[in-house]
């Protein structure tokens, strides 16, 4: 029973994020060389034992990853496909909590790792209570989670986790706006999360800048976040070719298409350039400002208009992002980023034009 | 009516449907076909939603140089219709009739034929199949189609939709609008003569 769980739950959940754990592994491991690395990283796991600040932010960080990986089962469990499940309620309760609770160590081993590091750093350092409270209530969010998922399968009938509200729900809604009601609708769970790693990483930038924002640590830091919302491109599209396919058979211009890519993602930016023009109007030009959004926006379309490439799957689907990202940071080294918008939007339209009309999903993704 | 140049659909090295040169008059024709001869892949085709080799033509419409006109009058409603969930049905349906511009009356006459007002206002997630499907045969015959191309209308559709359906064939046929129907039910869209499209082969043959 175990491996059909790790087979079904937890090889799935790192499939479907490999996108999220590369861009993660990058900001945490890719930024600085290998010395740098290991002394922040030993500066954080001694702060995480010694200053209860650093130990709340760690809980809250892990807390919000433990929701991902909670929802993420929950609608595993909710997705009729995942109903042979519901045979688990025939399992007595102990190895029913058991089986759950292995899963969800699975599903945590990228924090759970991080956490024992910082309890042994912590007790090797002398720090015995805050690493102990690190190590329990690692413990805790797993057998919780495992509760809930037990809950869920012995209480099909009840609708255990709370529905999160939909945004917008009853207004009218405007074609152009569809891909914007699938993202706050459907992906609600990654669209809240990028825009609160959008605000943390923001945030936190402005409070290590307190006396001048440095404009290329902002230029860096955007496309990060461009990178991170990499994955929205992804779902849009498969939505897009999937529920939204009849849209191929209506009568709409191919510019019109396009406009509506465009706006999706120039209002997906919407938070972070609010954050920029609110925070950063005595260091960032406007203009340097605007060309950051209009990059976020064209540099997102690009990606959207790589799926239509034939044979583009998931991995080289990141490969081209993360080779993009690297090649943007040549171009943000002259901080000129006219010509870098400009050979971005050419290539969406180039690539729009030659493949957007003979794509066809394959049958494997329908 | 409907004119298929050299058309030919493949995946990968696998063929699935080919046909030289063929012209279809108007009427509403019956579409059959084994399980997996191609039907949905040959309809998909000509409403434009996946990409074939060769060209189709409806009403002196070429597919691939005018694509806006051409999809303007050939409307689709899928056997098991893939529609956004957190869209309402009344979402969908004005999309439809704006981009397909829809004759004044028309979207309520059909709401109200195939019984879709009673729920259009509630979110697509919360259908039935049967729902779905009757909003996406209402969505099948909005604006000014010449040609509508119906994948297994009928299964799914409880027994009095099924006649109204069927009237409604009748309706839009006697208007001049031709239909291709796949259906492994029979249909009798009234005192209208159907004629028959087999897939054999890996081609269409009428008959």
């Amino acid at each position: 029973m175990n491996r059909i769980l790790t087979r079904a739950i937890v090889t799935q959940f790192y499939k479907i994020n490999t996108g999220f754990f590369l861009v993660l592994f990058l900001i945490l491991f890719g930024l600085l060389n290998g010395k740098a690395m290991v002394e922040m990283h030993m500066y954080l796991m001694q702060e995480i034992s010694a200053d209860y600040r650093f130990l709340l932010a760690a809980m809250v960080i892990w807390l919000l990853y433990s929701i991902k990986c909670v929802l993420y089962v929950h609608k595993e469990l909710r997705n009729p496909a995942g109903s042979y499940l519901y045979v688990l309620r025939s399992v007595a309760d102990g190895r029913h909590l058991r089986l759950w609770s292995l899963c969800q160590f699975q599903l945590l081993l990228p924090v759970t790792i991080y956490t024992c590091l910082t309890a042994a750093v912590g007790y090797s350092s002398g720090h015995y209570l805050y690493p102990t409270l690190f190590l329990l209530y690692q413990t805790g969010l797993c057998i919780g989670a495992a509760f809930i998922y037990r809950d869920t399968i012995n209480n099909v009938w009840r609708q255990v986790l709370p529905a999160m509200p939909g945004i917008m729900r009853g207004m009218r809604k405007p074609p152009y706006t569809f891909l914007l009601y699938y993202a706050v609708h459907m992906r609600k769970g990654t669209f809240i999360g990028l825009k609160l790693l959008s605000i943390i990483l923001l945030q936190g930038m402005v409070a290590a800048n307190q006396v001048e924002i440095n404009k290329e640590s902002v230029a860096i830091l955007m496309m990060f976040l461009i990178a991170a919302h990499s994955l929205l491109p992804l779902y849009f599209m498969r939505h897009a070719e999937t529920r939204l396919a009849f849209v191929r058979n209506m009568p709409l211009r191919d510019v019109s298409i396009l406009l509506t890519v465009t706006f999706t993602y120039a209002v997906v930016f919407l938070p972070e350039i609010t954050f920029l023009i609110l925070n950063g109007r005595h260091a960032l030009p406007p203009l340097v400002v605007a060309e950051l959004y209009a990059v976020a926006v064209s540099q997102s379309m690009l990606y959207t208009m790589l799926h239509y490439i034939p044979r583009m799957n998931t991995d080289r689907y990141m490969l081209v992002v993360l080779s993009l990202f690297f090649a943007t940071l040549l171009f943000l080294a002259s901080f000129d980023l006219a010509p870098l918008l400009g050979v971005e939007l050419l290539l969406s339209v180039i690539l729009f034009v030659l493949f957007y009309r003979k794509y066809e999903l394959p049958a494997a993704s329908l | 009516m409907l004119v298929f140049q050299e058309y030919k659909k493949s995946y990968g090295k696998q063929d699935i449907i080919s046909i030289g040169n063929l012209a279809l008059e108007s009427g509403i024709y019956w579409l059959r076909g084994e399980n997996g001869t191609g039907k949905s892949t040959l309809m998909k085709s000509i409403a434009g939603l996946i990409p074939f080799k060769g060209n189709i033509t409806v009403a002196g419409l070429n597919i691939r140089k005018q694509r806006r006109e051409y999809t303007a009058v050939v409307n689709y409603a899928e056997a098991e219709p893939l529609l956004p969930g957190f869209l309402t049905g009344n979402d969908l349906i004005s999309f439809y009739a704006d981009a397909k511009n829809a004759p004044e009356g028309q979207v309520e006459h059909l709401c109200e034929l195939l019984g879709v007002s009673n729920f259009a206002g509630n979110r697509i997630a919360t259908y039935s199949s049967g729902m779905a499907k009757k909003l996406s045969l209402v969505l099948g015959f909005i604006g000014n189609p010449r040609l509508v191309l119906l994948d297994e209308p009928l299964i799914t559709l409880d027994t009095a939709s099924v006649e109204v359906l069927q009237r409604l064939i009748n309706e839009y046929a006697q208007r001049g609008i031709s239909f291709i129907v796949s259906s492994h039910q029979d249909v009798h869209p009234g005192s209208l003569v159907m004629k028959h499209l087999y897939i054999r082969n890996k081609t269409v043959e009428p008959e």
